[in-house]
C-alpha cells in the first residue's frame, strides 16, 4: 500500500493563511478558511479515439468563513488578494502583508452589511488538531499513461461486437483531496485519493437502442479497473437481453432492490429528507417524525464518512467539523438527522460532520456521506424464494427526493420478472419505480446480510452542488408501484 | 501573466524535450459571483467568488505508414501555480497525448464572428444592485400573488464571467457573459400539510418580466398541488409535456444529431433519414442549431474549438439534413463544418394549446425528476403535479409516473403553435405524445 501526501502547497502556504486568520480574528466573532488543492486525472476510451482529461472536482483555492453579530458572510478566492499570477507558494510566504488580511476583511464586511442577513448562534471553535492520509494500492498519477489508455481500450474491444453492442466505452478518473482547515483554534488536514471507473454499453436492433454500464469505485487507485475487467461477459449478456426488454406493466409489486437500489432508497427516503439544513427551512416532514416509526422493524439505515471506507469517507467537512456515523433509522424508528454547521446552530442540535461543498467556490450545505441500510438475516435465494409475483431491479439510473410530501422516484434500467419464486427471463426496461416512503419503507420484509457500497456517482443538491457520495447496503425486499 | 507563463512553459517543452507540442488550445475564465441564500425573504448567508481558471488542452502529433495521428489532453491550471508546477503539468499532459494516437484533425483558423452577441443589463450594475434587481423581480411575483402560496426558500446567483479563448493557430477571442440563476421552492398549505414545488431559472439579462413570471407560475400550481386529488388509473391517454420536459424531448433529436454521437455509434441517426421512423409523422419535426437565443446565458459567437458559429438548419420536415458538433467529429466523418452550437430552436407546431385542450389529456407540469436517455430516448418521471382533463372538467391530480419511449412515440408528436424561450433552446411550449405508459397511484 502506498500513502498519500499533503498538497506541497498547501503546506507552503499553510504559514501564510494562519498569519491572514490571526490577523482577521480581532475583527471577526468566527473567522476560519478552507484551503483545497484537489488534483485529478481522467482516462476515455472512446470509439475511434482515446483522451485524457481531469476531472469536474479538481480545483484549488480558499474559502475565507467569517461572522459577527450572529451574521455569517463567506468569500472564496482561487488567489489570495495580492499575490500575483504564478508568484508560488514559497514567495508567496515572502512578500505577504497585511494587504491581503486587509482585503479579505474588506469583501467580508461588504457581505455582512446585508440587512436581510440571519443571526446565528456564535459558530464554535473548539480545539484541535488532527490529519489523515489515505492508502493505495496503484498510483495513477505515477503510471504509464499509454497502458492506462490501453486497458481501457482493450474493455470497450472485447464487449464492442459489432452485432448486438455496437457502440462501447471505458472510462477511469481519479482525484487526489488535499484540504485543510483553519481557524485560530483548530488546524485539519487530510489528503487521499479515490477512483471511479465505467464501461458503458449500446445495444441496437434496428432503430432500437438500449444501454447499460458497469461501475466501479473507492478510495482506490488504478486497482479498481481489475473489477470492470470481470463483468464484462455480464455486461454483455445484460444489453442483450435488454434488446428484448418490454415496458413494464403498470401496478404494485414486490421488488428486490439489489444494493445500488436499495442504496439509493436510502439516499433519497431518508437520506435528503433528513439533511437539516432541509428541517431549519421547514422543508422536511421528518422533523415531526423524529422517535416515530418510519419503516418497519428490519429497517436499520446510516449515513456517515465514518466507520465505512467509500467515496463519501473523510476525517473531517468542509466547515472543518470531524466526521462521524449517524443512526438514522433505528429498527424503523426515525432517531436523528445529518447536520451542516449552520442548521445544527439554528436548530440546537449536534454537529454531524456533513457541511459540504461542491468545490471551495461553492457554499456549504447539509450533505449525505455515505448512506445504507445495515445488513439484515436473509440470503438473496430465500428473497427471490418468497416472492410470489414481482421484479429483481438492478442497474440504477437516477432517483429524486421529495422531503417534504415524502414522494420517492428511483428510475432502473433492468426488471427481471420472478413468479412463484423463480425467475421468468422476461426483462423490463425502463422502470420507473414510485411510492410514498413511510408506505415502502414499512413494507420491507426482508434484508439480506450482504453489504455493499456503491460510489460511483454523485449527489445534487436541487439541481447542482455535486458532492462525492456512496450509497448501498444489503438487498432489500419491499413492495413499490412500477410504471 | 499566467498565458505568457503557459506560452513560455510549451516553448520550452518544445525546445528541451522530445515530445513536441503540435498544436494548443487555452480557455481563461475570470469569474465574479454574488450569492444570495433566502429563507423566506432573509438570507441564511451572503456570499461573494472571485475564481479564475486556465483550461489548457495540448495537441501531440505522431505518424505511422504515412498516416498523420494526433494526440490530445486537457488539464486544468490555476493561477497558484508556480511557473515549475505549471510547466511540469503542461509536460506531463504532452506526454500523455503523445499516448493517443486518434485521426488527424486541424484546428480552426481564426475568423470573424458570424453573430453579434449583446451586452447584458447587468453589466451597467454595481454588484449590490445586481443582486437587487433580481431579487425584486422574483419577490415581486409572491408579494402580488393572491392566495395562500408563496416562497419558502430562494438562492440567487449572479455570474458575471470574462472568458478569453485563445489557440496555437492565431484565434485570440474574448467575451463576457452574464449568467444569472436562481432555485427556488414555493409552497401552499393544504389539508394534509404544506406541499411544496421545486424550479430553477436561467437568464443573462435582468430581465424582471421573465423573472416575475417564473415565480408566479410555479405559485399558481403548487396552489393547485395543494389541492390535487390522487392520480387515478389512465389509459390510453395523450400526454402533454410542458416547458423543460417538452425542450429535453426536442433536444434529444438535437442530441443525436451531432458530430460526437453518430461518430460513435451511440445515435442511430443517419443525414438523409428521418428521424421519426418509417410509420406516418403525425407532424415532422424541424429543427436549428442556434449560436445565440436572447435571454439565454449559454449564447456564443463560437465553439469551445473557436469555430464561428452560425444558424443551421439540422431537422427539416423530419430529415435530418446536417450533423452538427465538434469540428474534429465532422472531419472524420467527412462532413462539412458547422461546429458544436449551445442551444437550438424548432419550429412552432401546427395545434393550438387550446386544441390540445380540447380532448381528455393528461398534462404533467412538475415532475419528481423527468429522465430522458440521451441514448436511448427511454424517459420517465413520478408525477407531482398534471392536470387531467375527462372531457368535462380538469382535475390537478399528483402522484403515479409515466415513461416510454420516445424513439418508438416520435411519430405520434404533436407540437403546439405557441413557443417560448426555456433553458437551451426556443420551441413549442407543449408536445403532445400517444402511447406513453401512465402509472396511477389509487
Amino acid at each position: 500500500m502506498q500513502r498519500r501526501t499533503h498538497s506541497s502547497f498547501l503546506v507552503a502556504a499553510k504559514p501564510r493563511l494562519a498569519d491572514i486568520i490571526s490577523r482577521l480574528k480581532p475583527h471577526f466573532d468566527y473567522i476560519s478558511v478552507l484551503a483545497t488543492d484537489d488534483r485529478g486525472i481522467s482516462y476515455f476510451a472512446l470509439p475511434g479515439e482515446t483522451r485524457t482529461t481531469e476531472p469536474m472536482w479538481v480545483q484549488r483555492g480558499f474559502v475565507f468563513r467569517a461572522q459577527r453579530g450572529g451574521k455569517v458572510a463567506e468569500y472564496a478566492c482561487a488567489v489570495l488578494p495580492g499575490a500575483s499570477d504564478s508568484s508560488g507558494p514559497a514567495s508567496a510566504v515572502a512578500t505577504f502583508t497585511s494587504s491581503a488580511a486587509n482585503t479579505i476583511r474588506d469583501r467580508l464586511d461588504a457581505l455582512l452589511a446585508d440587512p436581510s442577513l440571519i443571526e446565528f448562534p456564535q459558530i464554535p471553535d473548539e480545539p484541535a488538531v488532527a490529519e489523515y492520509l489515505g492508502e493505495i494500492e496503484e498510483d495513477p498519477f505515477t503510471a504509464d499513461p499509454e497502458s492506462i489508455l490501453r486497458r481501457l481500450a482493450a474493455l470497450r474491444e472485447r464487449i464492442t461486437d459489432g452485432k448486438t453492442v455496437v457502440m462501447a466505452q471505458a472510462r477511469y478518473e481519479c482525484v487526489d483531496v488535499s484540504r485543510m482547515f483553519l481557524s485560530p483554534n483548530r488546524s485539519l488536514a487530510q489528503s487521499f485519493l479515490w477512483s471511479q471507473a465505467y464501461l458503458f454499453g449500446v445495444a441496437r436492433r434496428g432503430q432500437m437502442s438500449k444501454m447499460s454500464y458497469q461501475p466501479a469505485s473507492g478510495r482506490k487507485g488504478l486497482e479498481i479497473l481489475k473489477n470492470i475487467e470481470a463483468s464484462v461477459p455480464r455486461l454483455a449478456k445484460e444489453l442483450s437481453d435488454l434488446l428484448d426488454a418490454a415496458p413494464m406493466e403498470p401496478g404494485e409489486y414486490e421488488v428486490i432492490l439489489d444494493p445500488d437500489m436499495a442504496g439509493t432508497l436510502a439516499h433519497e427516503a431518508f437520506g435528503h429528507g433528513v439533511e437539516t439544513d432541509m428541517f431549519f427551512k421547514k422543508r422536511a416532514r421528518a422533523i415531526e417524525y423524529m422517535g416515530k416509526r418510519v419503516g418497519s422493524d428490519l429497517v436499520t439505515m446510516y449515513d456517515g464518512a465514518a466507520e465505512v471506507d467509500q467515496t463519501g469517507s473523510f476525517l473531517f467537512d468542509d466547515e472543518g467539523v470531524f466526521a462521524s456515523k449517524t443512526l438514522v433509522i433505528d429498527k424503523g424508528i426515525l432517531k436523528s438527522g445529518i447536520s451542516d454547521t449552520l442548521s445544527a446552530l439554528a436548530l440546537n442540535i449536534p454537529r454531524t460532520g456533513n457541511g459540504r461543498r461542491e468545490a471551495f467556490s461553492h457554499k456549504a450545505y447539509a450533505r449525505m456521506t455515505n448512506t445504507y441500510f445495515a445488513p439484515g438475516s436473509s440470503t438473496l435465494d430465500e428473497m427471490i424464494a418468497s416472492v410470489k409475483h414481482g421484479w429483481q431491479l438492478s442497474r440504477l439510473n437516477s432517483g429524486m427526493e421529495d422531503p417534504r410530501n415524502w414522494g420517492i422516484q428511483l428510475i432502473c434500467m433492468v426488471g427481471r420478472e420472478i413468479k412463484d419464486g423463480k425467475f421468468t427471463g422476461r426483462v423490463a426496461s425502463p422502470i420507473v419505480c414510485s411510492g410514498y416512503v413511510p408506505d415502502v419503507l414499512s413494507k420491507v420484509s426482508m434484508v439480506s446480510g450482504d453489504f455493499e457500497l456503491g460510489g460511483s456517482g454523485a449527489c445534487g443538491k436541487g439541481h447542482k452542488e455535486y458532492a462525492k457520495v456512496s450509497s448501498g447496503g444489503p438487498y432489500v425486499k419491499t413492495s413499490m408501484r412500477l410504471g | 501573466m499566467m498565458i505568457q507563463t503557459i506560452r513560455e512553459a510549451i516553448a520550452s517543452i518544445n525546445a528541451n524535450e522530445s515530445v513536441k507540442i503540435a498544436d494548443w488550445r487555452l480557455v481563461e475564465r475570470a469569474i465574479s459571483r454574488q450569492e444570495r441564500y433566502y429563507i423566506a425573504s432573509r438570507a441564511e448567508q451572503a456570499r461573494s467568488v472571485d475564481d479564475r481558471s486556465y483550461t489548457l488542452t495540448v495537441y501531440v502529433d505522431s505518424a505511422q505508414s504515412d498516416k498523420k495521428f494526433r494526440g490530445e489532453a486537457t488539464i486544468s491550471l490555476q493561477p497558484s501555480l508556480s511557473k515549475a508546477e505549471c510547466a511540469a503539468k503542461i509536460r506531463q499532459a504532452a506526454v500523455a497525448a503523445s499516448k493517443s494516437h486518434n485521426s488527424w484533425f486541424a484546428l480552426p483558423e481564426p475568423s470573424a464572428p458570424k453573430v453579434v452577441l449583446p451586452v447584458s443589463g447587468f453589466e451597467a450594475l454595481s454588484p449590490a444592485d445586481q443582486v437587487e434587481v433580481a431579487r425584486a423581480a422574483l419577490f415581486s411575483a409572491a408579494a402580488e400573488f393572491e392566495g395562500s402560496a408563496r416562497i419558502n426558500a430562494l438562492e440567487l446567483f449572479i455570474t458575471r464571467e470574462q472568458r478569453r479563448l485563445l489557440n496555437s493557430r492565431g484565434i485570440d477571442y474574448s467575451s463576457v457573459l452574464w449568467r444569472g440563476y436562481s432555485e427556488f421552492v414555493v409552497e401552499a398549505d393544504s389539508p394534509s400539510g404544506t406541499v411544496e414545488l421545486f424550479d430553477d431559472i436561467e437568464f443573462s439579462e435582468p430581465d424582471p418580466a421573465r423573472l416575475a413570471s417564473s415565480i408566479a407560475t410555479r405559485l399558481a400550481q403548487v396552489r393547485d398541488r395543494a389541492r390535487a386529488a390522487p392520480m387515478p388509473q389512465l389509459r390510453g391517454l395523450p400526454v402533454i409535456l410542458r416547458g423543460k420536459e417538452a425542450e429535453e424531448a426536442f433536444a434529444w433529436f438535437y442530441g443525436n444529431s451531432r458530430t460526437e454521437t453518430v461518430y460513435s455509434k451511440s445515435s442511430a441517426f443517419e443525414v438523409g433519414k428521418s428521424v421519426q421512423g418509417s410509420a406516418p409523422v403525425a407532424e415532422p419535426l424541424d429543427l436549428w442549431a442556434e449560436p445565440a437565443i436572447a435571454g439565454l446565458p449559454a449564447s456564443a459567437a463560437f465553439d469551445s474549438d473557436g469555430f464561428a458559429l452560425e444558424r443551421t438548419e439540422v431537422i427539416a420536415q423530419g430529415i435530418l439534413k446536417t450533423l452538427t458538433g465538434s469540428v474534429r467529429h465532422a472531419d472524420w466523418l467527412g462532413l462539412q463544418r458547422r461546429g458544436a452550437f449551445p442551444l437550438f430552436s424548432v419550429s412552432p407546431g401546427s395545434m393550438p394549446l387550446e386544441v390540445m385542450h380540447a380532448s381528455p389529456y393528461l398534462e404533467p407540469v412538475m415532475f419528481s425528476d423527468f429522465q430522458l436517455d440521451s441514448v436511448t430516448g427511454d424517459f420517465g418521471a413520478e408525477i407531482r403535479l398534471a392536470y387531467y382533463f375527462d372531457g368535462k372538467k380538469v382535475t390537478p391530480v399528483s402522484g403515479g409516473s409515466i415513461s416510454g419511449s420516445l424513439g418508438a412515440l416520435c411519430a405520434s408528436m404533436r407540437r403546439s403553435v405557441e413557443t417560448a424561450v426555456t433553458s437551451r433552446a426556443r420551441c413549442p411550449v407543449a408536445l403532445m405524445l400517444t402511447g406513453v405508459t401512465i402509472t396511477g397511484n389509487t
